[in-house]
């Protein structure tokens, strides 16, 4: 088991934003966590990435445990933030290198990777950029560099298309399709796109006000995310 | 393979040589500490100070300066541009993160005070007569500088997880620092105010090695770093607006 989350919760003073989350996945699989704004997408990637502790109960990342083991599982985690924040001030290779240094890759080893994520993800043209001067997109893209820069068995995305146009959206969803990011590994990623879902996902987990409403390997072929809510909230 | 906490100090470092602005405040923490000696000079013709002593003074007083521009943007750059999360969520602990930094910091504000020593040696060049004084009472003078200066660096670096702005932050360190270096005579008195003056530090130059200075200094700076750790990790519990 790749994931295991037990009856997850987390408040923010009296509001409680996830309420007893509780399911498992394994490698290979692609899960969209969707739900309308507020429903918990973001707080509970936070807390699987480490970056937020929760209020009770229990989740192991990899077999490590998320509370007592949090920096093994940082460094089988790749986290993706909303909005793809990265240090403006670094050039594109000098940024990854940085964040392959500071998860203990070595050099050849981190070369390697670096050349290949950087090949993978189109950055080739754009390493020797400084970041600052990066488009949206470019900079969408370094982030997901950076994510699976050191091969994690996990790899967590908030709301990876939150600034993509239609193109960028297309070609995301090309890259978290293909082998090199989803073989052998788990993908979570939160998303207000169907399109993304169709094309990328496997699985869909329906958060609403904190709780997991829905979660099924059904994925609608038509109809938008509202109308997906609807359908799941009556059931 | 370096560790995280040395790949941090790194990069920390490489980012603030490569900007124009740690350039300027070398430039600007030597100039000042200059003019001042000058008039240090000019009051105390014919005085009882020492020459390290007149140099020491102004030392003392440009201190807290470097400390808070190089501590100012430490977190609050980093939560400004989002990265705090990505940095947070790396394999590098809470306590490896605020060392790193306050290593970076430290070193840089070091520099700028060693970068003021040519003022005091073209002074030295340019004498005449050449004046006699002792090295060693420079070199302890500047130690007991170097000390507070670390104080100052980790009071930077916990303004700098408090604030949202560097600006603020560097604007609290700078309040902070000067109100506890130069209380007004007659005020509140803490225990620690006489420590801590210019005029303590500056005996070390003297040749009065009062290690109550650097007790204070030291000690401080240590619980000011344990306070940000626990700050960093309280973070966490705030709402996601607070990052």
């Amino acid at each position: 088991m790749m994931l295991d989350v037990q009856e997850l919760t987390r408040r923010f003073g009296r509001d409680t934003a996830l309420d007893g989350v509780t399911f498992s996945a394994d490698a290979g699989e692609r899960i969209a966590v969707v739900g309308r704004n507020g429903a918990g997408k973001t707080t509970l990637l936070r807390v699987l990435s480490t970056f937020l502790p929760a209020d009770s109960g229990r989740a192991s990342v990899a077999g490590f445990d998320l509370f007592s083991r949090g920096g093994a599982v940082r460094s089988v985690v790749g986290y993706l933030p909303e909005g793809a924040p990265l240090d403006p001030d670094l050039r594109v290779a000098e940024y990854l290198r940085f964040r392959g240094h500071l998860r203990r890759m070595s050099g050849r080893h981190l070369r390697r990777r670096l050349h290949d994520v950087a090949a993978f993800c189109g950055l080739a043209p754009i390493l020797n950029a400084r970041i600052r001067a990066l488009s949206a997109g470019q900079r969408h893209a370094v982030g997901l560099a950076d994510a699976i820069l050191h091969e994690p068995d996990v790899l967590l995305f908030d709301d990876p298309l939150a600034a993509a146009d239609a193109v960028q959206a297309r070609s995301f969803a090309r890259l978290l399709a293909a082998p090199e990011v989803s073989d052998g590994r788990l993908v979570l990623f939160s998303t207000h796109d169907a399109g993304l879902v169709r094309a990328a996902a496997t699985r869909v987990l329906f958060l609403e006000r904190g709780r997991l409403a829905a979660d099924t390997t059904n994925i609608p072929l038509a109809g938008s995310l509202a109308d997906w809510f609807d359908r799941w909230s009556a059931q | 393979m370096s560790s995280p906490a040395l790949v941090l100090f790194r990069k920390e470092c490489r980012v603030a040589l490569r900007s124009t602005a740690t350039w300027c405040v070398f430039a600007a923490c030597a100039s000042l500490v200059g003019v001042f000696f000058v008039f240090a000079l000019r009051e105390a013709e014919g005085g009882p100070g020492t020459l390290p002593e007149l140099f020491c003074m102004p030392l003392a007083l440009a201190a807290p300066l470097p400390a808070a521009f190089f501590t100012m943007g430490l977190f609050a750059r980093e939560r400004h541009n989002g990265t705090l999360e990505t940095l947070l969520t790396a394999p590098v602990s809470d306590a490896q993160t605020v060392l790193a930094k306050f290593s970076a910091a430290c070193l840089l504000s070091l520099v700028a005070l060693a970068l003021c020593l040519p003022v005091f040696h073209a002074y030295l060049r340019f004498a005449a007569p050449p004046p006699a004084w002792d090295p060693r009472a420079l070199a302890s003078g500047w130690c007991a500088i170097a000390c507070a200066t670390v104080l100052w660096t980790a009071l930077g670096l916990f303004f700098s997880l408090l604030c949202r702005h560097e600006s603020a932050a560097g604007a609290a360190t700078l309040i902070a620092g000067l109100g506890i270096s130069m209380p007004v005579s007659g005020a509140v008195e803490l225990p620690f105010d006489s420590a801590l003056a210019p005029y303590s530090l500056v005996a070390f130059a003297r040749g009065v090695a009062d290690t109550r200075p650097l007790f204070v200094a030291l000690s401080g700076a240590a619980f000011l770093l344990f306070l940000s750790v626990r700050v960093l990790e309280s973070r966490r519990w705030l709402p996601s607006a607070s990052f």
